[in-house]
């Protein structure tokens, strides 16, 4: 017997109101977290504008400190930001009182973390440690639920064993199914495969997206696993803690009748108008200091700067001399609009 | 049932964390019995020592003795009926705190003392005719037998009565069964009542039997051997009189009262004495408070029998007296072990403290986890509420009831409490240690690293008031002692942890400074295991080792300083109450003149003194004075602590005035004899003129405060024909002699008393308070270092397993074992020389700030002040212990490193 999975019991949201990403269930607008370490201070995450949509599954890639971690932990509710929102299902984790974060993070987000024996406690057996969630949260049953859940990740057999007794994907399946026991809306994985050879991380990727298709909930995976974000249709690349590039897959017919993936990846604009250029592409022109824009019927161009010695040059007609980008105004926060995004390398089969 | 479940299933970490659990329990276990046990064992060492001191008192002081004088009726069928009638009204006028002490009565009559008229004898004899039941059983009849109550009168109305003798004081009458003794009224005796024109009582005794008393020193006695042997009184000048006693029956009662009254209305008071037998079993340090006002009440109903009066009813016992000497020692001792238990006590908390959070460290990652799963600080407190409980409760009723076992208490109420209170603060450390560490930024995600910050401005200000509270507290308990009052002022007596607590936060901020200073040098050499010591060492990791170390080191060197105190203490009381090596004193005559004192085994020196009053000035002050060899008394003392420096006035020719040296209690005196003045004295006739050359508070081997010292020589040269008979002689001897010196001056002079100086500190040392504070301090030690060895070898070791993650890094890198091992001895060495060598300096300076108020001296009888010194070799012992016990530590610290793989040890998820 396996218990209905609802939402019943997630907390009601506040009343909705008119403003950026009021449809999304994960909005990040302008986010910004920056660590205090004895005295230096860290900026993680500089004005990251991310919009999630209800039973989307996105993938979030990065170099290593780029952000994607401090993103996952301010939406796992386990960090506070330093500034911006950052609203999840309604729920702004900015405004949050501690016993609201405790609740959001029972019963809103769940969390799987890369190292597989770190997700779970290692002196509870599998069905334990789902029930774990529901116990914090007094929900009734609770073993009936855990072994559903096990049952949905293919290890209802396991239920009576410990973590030390699971091979690392089990682990991770145990994992995902003490992340769904509560029923979250969003399921938030930090490398998930990072530990797991190859077929199990397709194994495991395999289970997040029927997860995803089965119970409609939103997912995001942060991963350097490029098979990974290929496995998803859209992949958000982070790049000093900001959002820089998306990714967007399709599945079209060619004319034989055949599937293809089509890619298109996209350069973000934020809502202050700000872009990022790829890295390749800032190589491959040697562009640097400042460039040449040109507005043209219905694109931008971008040109190096040949005027001599990165010294500003003199703006022509129809050219806009573009300026180091300048701090965001905060005033600009109240005219923008949502973040755009301009195509970058066109379409591309994969 | 959710918060059941929760708890429940938080529980089951219990199964992988047994080694944790249990001792964690363990500890609780051992600080219970110890909190429950130990104030049941200080009242019962309380208790032993009063006993022990009561039983070293002579019957007379430690019994209480109600004295009539009287001419109380002879009952019909018993003679001594209205005698035990008396006996027992006068029992229902002591107040019932006194009468709960006692255990039996015992009834003494006696008459007044009669001259023995009988030709031959050497010196004037008395005898005293006593009833008393209970001596019976003391006494072995050897010739004859027990008188009867048998009185006949003749016609000159002299009653003869049957009396029995021993066998001691026969010999010294010359009297044999059969004789009869002819007895006249002693008229000294303030018992004898005349009438007109006539001036003595005539009676008469006939000896029947001759006995030997079992034990002259039985309690039953009072004190009075003259049953068994003459006792030489002397009531001045050379006159001496021998007084005895004799054994009439019970039946004589009527006989004795006939024969000490007579028709022209002369008669004698009968003594009864009523001996109240004190139990020592009833007494108990936590009565004394309520006898003390009931013994005053007695007092205060009965007068003193000194001076005697001559009828009414007198009350005789040093009960009083004594037992405020013993509470005021008591208090004494009190004071020092609540300061020696306040070490221990502290190193307790720092070991629960330093598992509980090794314990909370273990489970930091699960409960983090379980945070971030959605668990709130209420579920994390009552999982770690509810885990503290299961272990704690049942380790502290355990460890209660052993406790109780070990030593009983009465009511239970106490080790209940205490039992308690160790379980609650386990649980609240625990807790403590726990809760905060789940919390955090980014809790649960793994990334949880601990970050070393300066301390905080408000920090800095909050441990500068600790350590300015701590020096206030200091000069207050300085100035004001311990118990100014008498009671325990928990303010005051926290000072001493304040200390060690103000001592202890200093400690933590000076330490960086050497530890910098090594890591400097370090650098300036080639190698990487003392660069990697050094900047463990300045990360504070070993801040709970220094403390614990510290904390511990300051009570064995407080121990061992207030214990080498005690027994200095003790020398010096033995030096200035014997004043040589060995002093003979002549208990009842004077020392042979001619004796030779250099002649006996060992004697290097030796001097004489004679002791008499003196009566000086206008007030007739009448100080001992002691006529001095003090030529051979410099011989005798000089080199050692007795030695009172005495002016070299003393030392020249005859001069008169003859100088004179005199105590500072004369100085304020109604006279105030100062330095400089001329004093008319006066001593057994012979008048001289004395001039003040110097003043002492004491005088070495003589007790009293009100004396004058001359020199022999140079009085002699002014009355040479003063008899001056010598009264004490000082020797200078090796104390093994003292055996052969005894013996040697008693087979000449019998009633000689020889006392050693080494003999009688020793009993200074082990008199029975001095025991219970050695006992006390010496398990507070013990107790101390037990907790320290095991906080100490716990924090090594689990540091030193935690450190393997960053050795195996190391290793990775090509360091090799004798690396590891050298790295982690030199991290630690700093830490641990730091904490000795202030510990030492703390523990003695602890000592010498509250030494006015601790009063050691008292405890030992000696009003001399010695410094706080440490012995060497303690501080060797306690050296090589801590070396030991960091030792230890690091090897097991090291063993479990060794036991996880590099491997394993890089990849390791939950510690």
């Amino acid at each position: 017997m396996t218990a209905a999975v609802s939402f019943s019991n997630v907390p009601a949201a506040p009343p909705k109101r008119a403003r950026f990403g009021e449809d999304a269930v994960i909005a990040c607008d302008n986010l910004v977290r920056i660590y205090k370490v004895a005295d230096l201070e860290v900026v993680a995450l500089q004005g990251l504008d991310l919009l999630v949509d209800a039973g989307e599954i996105v993938a979030i890639v990065g170099a290593s400190g780029s952000g994607k971690s401090t993103l996952l932990n301010i939406l796992g509710g386990l960090d506070q930001p330093s500034a911006g929102r950052a609203v999840v299902a309604g729920h702004d984790l900015g405004q949050m009182s501690r016993h609201d974060r405790t609740l959001y993070r029972r019963r809103i987000a769940g969390v799987i973390w890369q190292q597989t024996a770190r997700n779970l406690l290692p002196y509870l057996n599998a069905r334990e440690n789902v029930e774990l969630p529901m116990i914090l949260d007094g929900a009734k049953g609770r073993r009936a639920r855990a072994l559903d859940l096990l049952d949905r990740v293919g290890l209802a057999d396991r239920a009576g064993h410990r973590p030390d007794r699971l091979s690392g994907g089990e682990q991770q399946r145990v994992a995902i199914a003490v992340a769904l026991a509560n029923q979250p809306a969003v399921l938030l994985a930090d490398e998930p495969t990072g530990e797991l050879d190859s077929s199990t991380s397709a194994e495991i990727f395999a289970l997040l997206r029927r997860v995803n298709a089965e119970l409609g909930t939103t997912i995001v995976v942060v991963t350097h696993d490029a098979f990974v974000a290929e496995q998803v249709r859209r992949t958000v690349s982070i790049r000093d803690g900001r959002t820089a590039t998306e990714t967007v897959r399709r599945t079209e017919q060619t004319a034989e009748g055949v599937d293809q993936v089509i890619s298109e990846e996209f350069a973000v604009l934020d809502r202050a108008g700000r872009l990022q250029l790829p890295k390749a592409h800032v190589d491959a022109l040697s562009l640097k200091d400042r460039v040449r824009l040109r507005l043209e019927e219905d694109h931008v161009g971008v040109f190096p700067d040949k005027s001599g010695n990165g010294r500003p040059a003199t703006a022509g007609p129809g050219d806009a001399a573009t300026a180091p980008a300048r701090p965001l105004d905060p005033e600009d926060l109240g005219s923008a609009k949502p973040a755009r995004k301009a195509e970058l390398s066109g379409e591309g089969e994969r | 049932m959710s918060g059941l479940a929760w708890i429940r299933t938080n529980l089951r970490r219990l199964r992988d964390e047994r080694a944790t659990a249990i001792g964690f329990a363990l500890l609780i276990l051992v600080t219970a019995l110890l909190a429950s046990g130990a104030p049941r064992a200080f009242d019962r060492l309380g208790d032993d020592t009063l006993r022990a001191e009561f039983d070293r008192q002579t019957p007379l002081a430690r019994n209480i003795l109600l004295l009539e004088a009287g001419r109380l009726p002879p009952g019909e069928q018993d003679p001594l009926g209205a005698i035990n009638a008396e006996g027992d009204a006068l029992d229902e006028t002591v107040p019932p705190e006194v009468r709960a002490l006692i255990t039996e009565r015992d009834v003494l009559v006696e008459s007044v003392r009669w001259s023995v008229r009988k030709e031959g004898l050497h010196d004037p004899s008395t005898l005293r005719l006593r009833i008393q039941p209970s001596a019976d059983a003391r006494i072995q009849l050897t010739a004859g037998s027990m008188p009867t109550g048998l009185a006949t009168t003749d016609a000159d109305g002299v009653t003869t009565l049957e009396i029995a003798l021993s066998n001691q004081n026969a010999t010294v009458l010359g009297a044999k069964v059969g004789d009869t003794l002819p007895l006249e009224s002693d008229s000294s005796d303030a018992g004898l009542v005349t009438g007109a024109g006539q001036a003595d009582l005539k009676a008469a005794v006939k000896v029947t039997g001759l006995f030997d008393v079992a034990n002259p020193d039985d309690p039953a006695w009072l004190g009075d051997a003259t049953l068994a042997r003459p006792f030489v009184r002397r009531p001045g000048g050379d006159a001496q009189f021998l007084d005895m006693a004799a054994l009439l029956s019970p039946d004589a009662y009527p006989g004795l009262l006939s024969a000490t009254i007579q028709k022209d209305a002369s008669f004698t008071f009968i003594r009864y004495t009523f001996q109240e037998f004190v139990d020592p079993s009833r007494l108990r340090q936590r009565d004394i408070a309520t006898l003390l006002p009931a013994f005053r009440r007695l007092e205060a109903r009965y007068p003193s029998p000194n001076p005697r009066p001559p009828a009414g009813v007198a009350l005789r016992t040093s009960l009083r007296p004594f037992l405020e000497s013993e509470s005021a020692r008591w208090t004494a001792a009190t004071a020092l072990l609540l300061v020696a238990v306040v070490g221990p006590a502290a190193v307790a908390v720092a070991a629960l403290g330093m598992v509980a959070v090794l314990a909370a460290r273990r489970r930091r990652a699960a409960l983090s986890l379980s945070r971030g799963r959605g668990a709130s600080v209420t579920q994390v407190t009552a999982a770690s509420v509810a885990e503290g409980l299961l272990l704690a409760v049942p380790a502290a009723a355990i460890g209660a009831a052993i406790g109780v076992e070990v030593a009983p208490s009465d009511p239970l109420l106490l080790p209940a409490v205490t039992g308690a209170l160790v379980a609650l603060g386990g649980v609240a450390l625990l807790t403590i240690a726990t809760v905060p560490a789940t919390g955090g930024p980014a809790f649960g995600s793994g990334r949880e690293t601990a970050v070393p910050r300066p301390p905080t401005a408000r920090r800095l200000v909050f441990e500068g008031l600790v350590v300015l509270l701590a020096a206030v507290g200091a000069v207050l308990l300085r100035e004001r002692g311990l118990r100014p009052d008498g009671s325990v002022d928990p303010l005051i007596a926290a000072v001493p942890a304040l200390v060690g607590v103000a001592a202890g936060l200093l400690a933590l901020r000076i330490l960086p400074l050497p530890t910098r200073f090594l890591a400097w040098l370090a650098r300036l050499r080639r190698g990487l295991v003392g660069v990697i010591a050094m900047r463990r060492a300045s990360s504070g990791a070993g801040a709970p080792v220094l403390l614990v170390l510290l904390a511990t080191t300051t009570i064995a060197a407080f121990s061992s300083a207030a214990l080498d105190n005690l027994d200095r203490s003790a020398d010096a009381a033995g030096w200035r109450a014997i004043g040589a090596d060995f002093r003979v004193h002549a208990s009842q005559d004077y020392l042979q003149r001619t004796f030779d004192f250099n002649a006996l085994p060992g004697v290097t020196a030796s001097a004489r003194m004679f002791e008499g009053t003196a009566s000086v000035g206008a007030h007739s002050t009448q100080p001992d004075l002691l006529v001095l060899d003090v030529e051979g008394f410099e011989n005798v003392v000089k080199g050692t602590p007795a030695d009172p420096q005495l002016p070299i006035d003393l030392f020249g020719p005859a001069a008169q005035p003859v100088p004179v040296v005199i105590a500072k209690g004369l100085e304020t005196r109604a006279d105030r004899y100062k330095i400089g003045d001329v004093i008319q004295t006066s001593v057994e006739g012979y008048t001289f003129q004395a001039r003040v050359v110097g003043d002492l508070d004491s005088f070495p081997g003589v007790a009293g405060t009100s004396f004058m010292v001359v020199s022999e020589k140079q009085l002699r040269a002014i009355f040479p024909d003063a008899p001056l008979r010598p009264t004490t002689a000082f020797l200078r001897a090796p104390p093994e002699n003292e055996d052969a010196i005894r013996q040697a001056v008693t087979s000449v002079m019998s009633a000689a008393v020889v006392d050693g100086r080494s003999e009688t500190s020793a009993a200074l040392r082990d008199a029975p308070v001095v025991r219970a504070v050695r006992l006390g301090i010496g398990a507070t030690a013990v107790v101390a270092a037990l907790y320290a060895a095991l906080a100490v070898a716990a924090a090594l070791a689990l540091g030193g397993a935690a450190r393997t993650t960053e050795n195996a890094h190391l290793r990775t890198l090509g360091l090799s074992d004798r690396q590891a091992v050298l790295t982690l001895l030199l991290e630690q060495g700093p830490a641990l020389a730091f904490a000795f060598l202030a510990g030492l300096g703390l523990g003695v300076g602890l000592l010498a700030l509250l030494q006015p108020g601790l009063r050691l001296p008292q405890l030992v009888g000696s009003g001399v002040e010695v410094g706080a010194t440490l012995d060497p070799l303690l501080v060797l012992a306690m050296g090589l212990g801590i070396i030991l016990v960091a030792l230890i530590g690091l090897m097991a610290g090291l063993w479990l490193s060794r036991r996880v793989t590099a491997a394993a040890a890089l990849r390791r998820g939950f510690e």
